[in-house]
């Protein structure tokens, strides 16, 4: 614009003001239709998602819609035996697969949490410089690592690793799996538990030591307590991650359909059933429907462990 | 013993503990990773990455890449 102030003819400066105000326009338009796009983006993925969930309720509920199963048969009863037709008469107990879902995901939150964030403290309270340098990057690379890879060293190393150790026939059990899921999940809660850790202001520390704790003092007495919610959100992270896990624990658990007896039984879990029985299952059938119920399930608890994850990492209030 | 010898045993206790915990789930992961890395050099050879119909995993490393790029192709603009 500054160049207009110099002595430029009537005529030019008009055509110049012009000109901007052309380009002012067409600056608008842009920014609008990128707008829209933008905003057409984030509806479409917000649409993507109420459209899973409806198409998962309206499928899920067969069950107990067409085939007439009551909720209590689906969810408290071990009788799974559904006919693969349209006309039903089968039974859907589907309480050995939550079962193995939950021994499975518990097994490994048993294992990994203690370990994740001992880990977590080690790499920022203990040994921050190692820690940042080399122990994070290797664990941050090890929660991209595809769960094909794990269940497959699990089933390569570990099982015959169990089978030796404990003297069974089978390796493939429910502690397979747990310790599978919990290598997959140390990641995830390491490195969700380290940034809450790390974000724990350094005045906090500073004042425990002046009171004269010791290191542990300080970090069981204060840090953990400030990054609590934090540490709980990776948990429950690491909780999804091990209830969607399909493929490494369909490799491991050992495929059978009877309620665990002990840690070292084989079961089902809802994911690798789905899994399993998905392809060959007819369209429309009991099986199907069935099927389509456990998914929803699966998705009412992701659904439930989202929500837990808001609740406890919401912004707190100051407390006095 | 005092209660701040105490503290201080407890202490250094707890720093080993958290040195153990670290050194082994280091050395956990180190050796995942070579159980894999070595496992897969020495088990590849240059025949297995051709495109034939047997024997070769060109076809699914390239339906790999492929999907990858296809996906990101509808998601880079969602993002």
């Amino acid at each position: 614009m500054y160049c207009v102030f110099r002595e430029n003819s009537e005529q030019q400066y008009i055509s110049l003001i012009k000109g901007e105000n052309m380009k002012k326009q067409n600056m608008f338009a842009k920014e609008y239709a990128w707008r829209g796009l933008m905003t057409a983006g984030g509806l479409l993925v917000i649409a993507i998602t109420i459209c899973i969930g409806a198409f998962l309720i309206y499928k899920g509920s067969g069950t107990f819609t067409i085939f007439g199963h009551s909720i209590f048969e689906f969810l408290g009863s071990t009788d799974w035996n559904p006919e693969d037709n349209a006309q039903g008469g089968g039974t859907v107990g589907a309480l050995i697969f939550i079962v193995g879902s939950l021994c499975t995901c518990g097994l490994a939150l048993l294992i990994a949490t203690p370990f994740a964030v001992g880990s977590a403290i080690f790499m920022i309270e203990i040994a921050p410089k190692f820690g940042e340098k080399f122990y994070r990057p290797i664990v941050e690379i090890f929660a991209g690592i595809p769960s094909v890879v794990y269940g497959w060293v699990g089933l390569t190393v570990l099982i015959p690793a169990i089978k030796k150790v404990f003297h069974l026939q089978v390796g493939h059990s429910v502690l397979a799996a747990g310790i599978v899921l919990a290598l997959m999940i140390f990641p995830t809660i390491s490195n969700v538990a380290a940034d809450s850790i790390h974000s724990v202001p350094k005045d906090y520390r500073m004042a425990a030591y002046g009171l004269g704790s010791t290191r542990w003092q300080s970090i069981y007495k204060v840090v953990i307590p400030a990054a609590g919610s934090g540490i709980l959100s990776g948990i429950i992270l690491g909780l999804a991650r091990a209830f969607g896990e399909a493929l490494a624990v369909a490799m491991v658990i050992g495929q059978t359909t009877a309620l665990p007896k002990g840690l070292f039984s084989t079961t089902k879990s809802l994911t690798t059933e789905i899994a399993a029985q998905m392809g060959n299952a007819t369209e429309g059938g009991e099986m199907k429907t069935a099927l389509w119920t456990m998914a929803l399930l699966l998705f009412l608890l992701s659904l439930l462990f989202i929500l837990l994850i808001h609740y406890f990492s919401r912004p707190k209030k100051d407390k006095e | 013993m005092n209660r701040v010898q105490r503290a201080r045993g407890i202490n250094q206790i707890m720093t080993g503990v958290f040195y153990l915990i670290a050194v082994f789930f280091f050395t956990l992961l180190i050796g995942f990773a070579s159980y894999v890395i070595i496992k897969g050099f020495t088990g590849a050879t240059p025949e297995m990455f051709a495109f034939a119909r047997k024997g070769s995993i060109g076809n699914q490393l390239f339906n790999t890449i492929y999907l990858v790029f296809i996906s990101l192709l509808f998601s880079i603009p969602l993002e």
